[in-house]
């Protein structure tokens, strides 16, 4: 069956058609929600609070990317998490304090083919590790508009779907969103590969 | 035009748009014609570059679970529960159903034999009658023992019936759902020593006769609920039935039941009712 007929499926109630669409997205959800907290329980809360949300308003989807709509969901759901959290400043002290746990194994879930060397895989886990920090310190804004164009890969059309944003915003955004992660990444740059090394003359 | 060292705001956005591909033909021709002559341009595309790709190497994670709803999570009432409730129900009313039929048959046999030829027993078998008239032969079986009590031989035999019949209800809470395997070797207990008192011919096992047995119904889960057989095949002297059978139509219709029967029909309709439900629900799921 494809998307179309399950989404119509499950706008009629049908809760098995729903979840093979939970199915199809929870990757992709969770990953976002993840990259936005930068820790697994947040982002599996906030994952598992957007498929209930979605179910509920599933009425009001109106064609469209499914995609974008669910992704619209979770982050709206982060967003709100991350102002509550500012608002008690106890909750945002726990969560950094899981996320400084999360963020040490963030490569044990690595999907990598194949595995990898043993000092390889760390180094993985460390620059994972970092990268994680340089997004936790971005502006929220910012942190949602690189994540969903540089690490989970979509045109900016989708951005801005997403973030409920104009397009030259998205553009703004990300730009300086990719500098100051740049800046923040110096600090960590013996980690990265030499591919990625940013003292490295290999421009064209 | 070599800029500055510090990038504008609107050099820094088109150069990031630039990695992205996301130029118009136009403006990113004037842009690769810039990066020729600007190094220090160069240098910050070449940094968002190995950002971007710093960014994309980041795994994507398995979720830790699955993330997919319940029917409770998303507040429909599961429907299957209702299957299993009803098949408990149904099995319920049945054992009692059952329960209350072997006690209704005990105590008709008791109040047969120790208060000769009272109402109770007519007024069942009415009931008998009226509801599966083709089992007239049957109800004749109950009056021997009538009979035999009405010509009351001696007042001896009383108390030993009644002690049989004591037996015989002592003996029924052992297998109430076993009911009908197990009363006919009761009835017949109770019967041996009716045969002697009265002297009369002993009854012999007529099973022809006899009453379609109880259990049918109680095994499967829908028994009809007509409390037709409210006894178990006993033995018929055929001789006998002659003098008994006007005994029966003389007694009322319905009005005559007991409260035990309304009992045992409202049971017995419970029972049909909780399976007819099941077996919808069953198909429903």
């Amino acid at each position: 069956m494809d998307e179309a007929a399950l989404i119509l499926e499950a706008q009629r109630g049908d809760l098995d058609s729903f979840n093979r669409l939970v199915l199809a997205y929870q990757t992709q959800v969770y990953n976002l929600a993840y990259r936005i907290f930068g820790d697994a329980n947040s982002a599996a809360d906030a994952a598992q609070e957007a498929f209930l949300a979605a179910y509920r308003g599933l009425k009001a989807f109106r064609g469209g990317s499914f995609r974008s709509w669910l992704l619209r969901i979770v982050t709206n759901i982060c967003y709100d998490e991350l102002r509550r959290r500012k608002r008690r400043p106890a909750a945002s002290l726990e969560a950094i304090l899981e996320s400084e746990v999360d963020l040490e194994d963030d490569g044990a879930g690595l999907r990598t083919s194949g595995p990898l060397r043993p000092e390889a895989a760390m180094e993985q886990a460390e620059l994972s590790k970092a990268i994680q920090d340089c997004l936790n310190r971005l502006p929220d804004d910012f942190r949602v508009v690189v994540i969903l164009a540089d690490v989970q890969g979509y045109d900016y059309a989708e951005i801005s779907a997403v973030a409920a944003l104009p397009l030259g915003t998205v553009k703004s955004r990300l730009a300086r969103a990719r500098l100051r992660l740049r800046d923040c990444l110096q600090r960590f740059r013996e980690l990265l590969p030499a591919a990625f090394r940013l003292e490295d003359e290999a421009a064209p | 035009m070599s800029g500055p060292s510090r990038l504008s705001t609107r050099d820094l956005e088109r150069l990031s748009a630039y990695l992205d591909g996301q130029l118009a033909p136009g403006e990113a021709a004037g842009m690769e014609a810039r990066l020729q002559d600007d190094s220090a341009l160069r240098e910050t595309l070449e940094g968002l570059r190995q950002t971007k790709a710093a960014l994309r190497s980041l795994p994507s994670l398995r979720p830790p679970r699955s993330f997919t709803l319940t029917p409770q999570m998303v507040g429909i009432r599961p429907r299957r529960p209702a299957y299993p409730a009803l098949r408990l129900a149904t099995a319920i009313a049945t054992v009692a159903f059952m329960i209350v039929t072997g006690l209704d048959v005990l105590t008709q046999g008791l109040s047969r034999f120790a208060l000769g030829a009272a109402a109770p027993a007519p007024a069942a078998e009415q009931v008998m009658l009226g509801a599966a008239p083709e089992l007239e032969g049957t109800a004749v079986e109950e009056s021997p023992p009538l009979e035999r009590s009405v010509a009351g031989e001696t007042p001896t035999t009383l108390p030993a019936l009644q002690a049989f019949a004591e037996d015989a209800q002592a003996a029924t809470p052992t297998s109430p759902v076993g009911y009908g395997g197990g009363m006919p070797s009761q009835e017949t207990q109770a019967g041996t020593p009716d045969g002697i008192g009265g002297g009369g011919p002993l009854p012999t096992p007529a099973p022809g006769v006899g009453y379609p047995p109880l259990e049918t119904p109680t095994a499967t889960p829908t028994p009809t609920p007509t409390p037709t057989p409210t006894r178990t095949p006993t033995p018929t002297p055929t001789p006998q039935p002659v003098a008994a059978e006007p005994q029966v139509p003389a007694d009322g219709g319905v009005s005559g039941l007991g409260p035990i029967q309304w009992v045992e029909l409202l049971l017995g309709a419970a029972v049909v009712t909780f399976a007819v439900f099941s077996l919808w629900f069953r198909r429903e799921s």
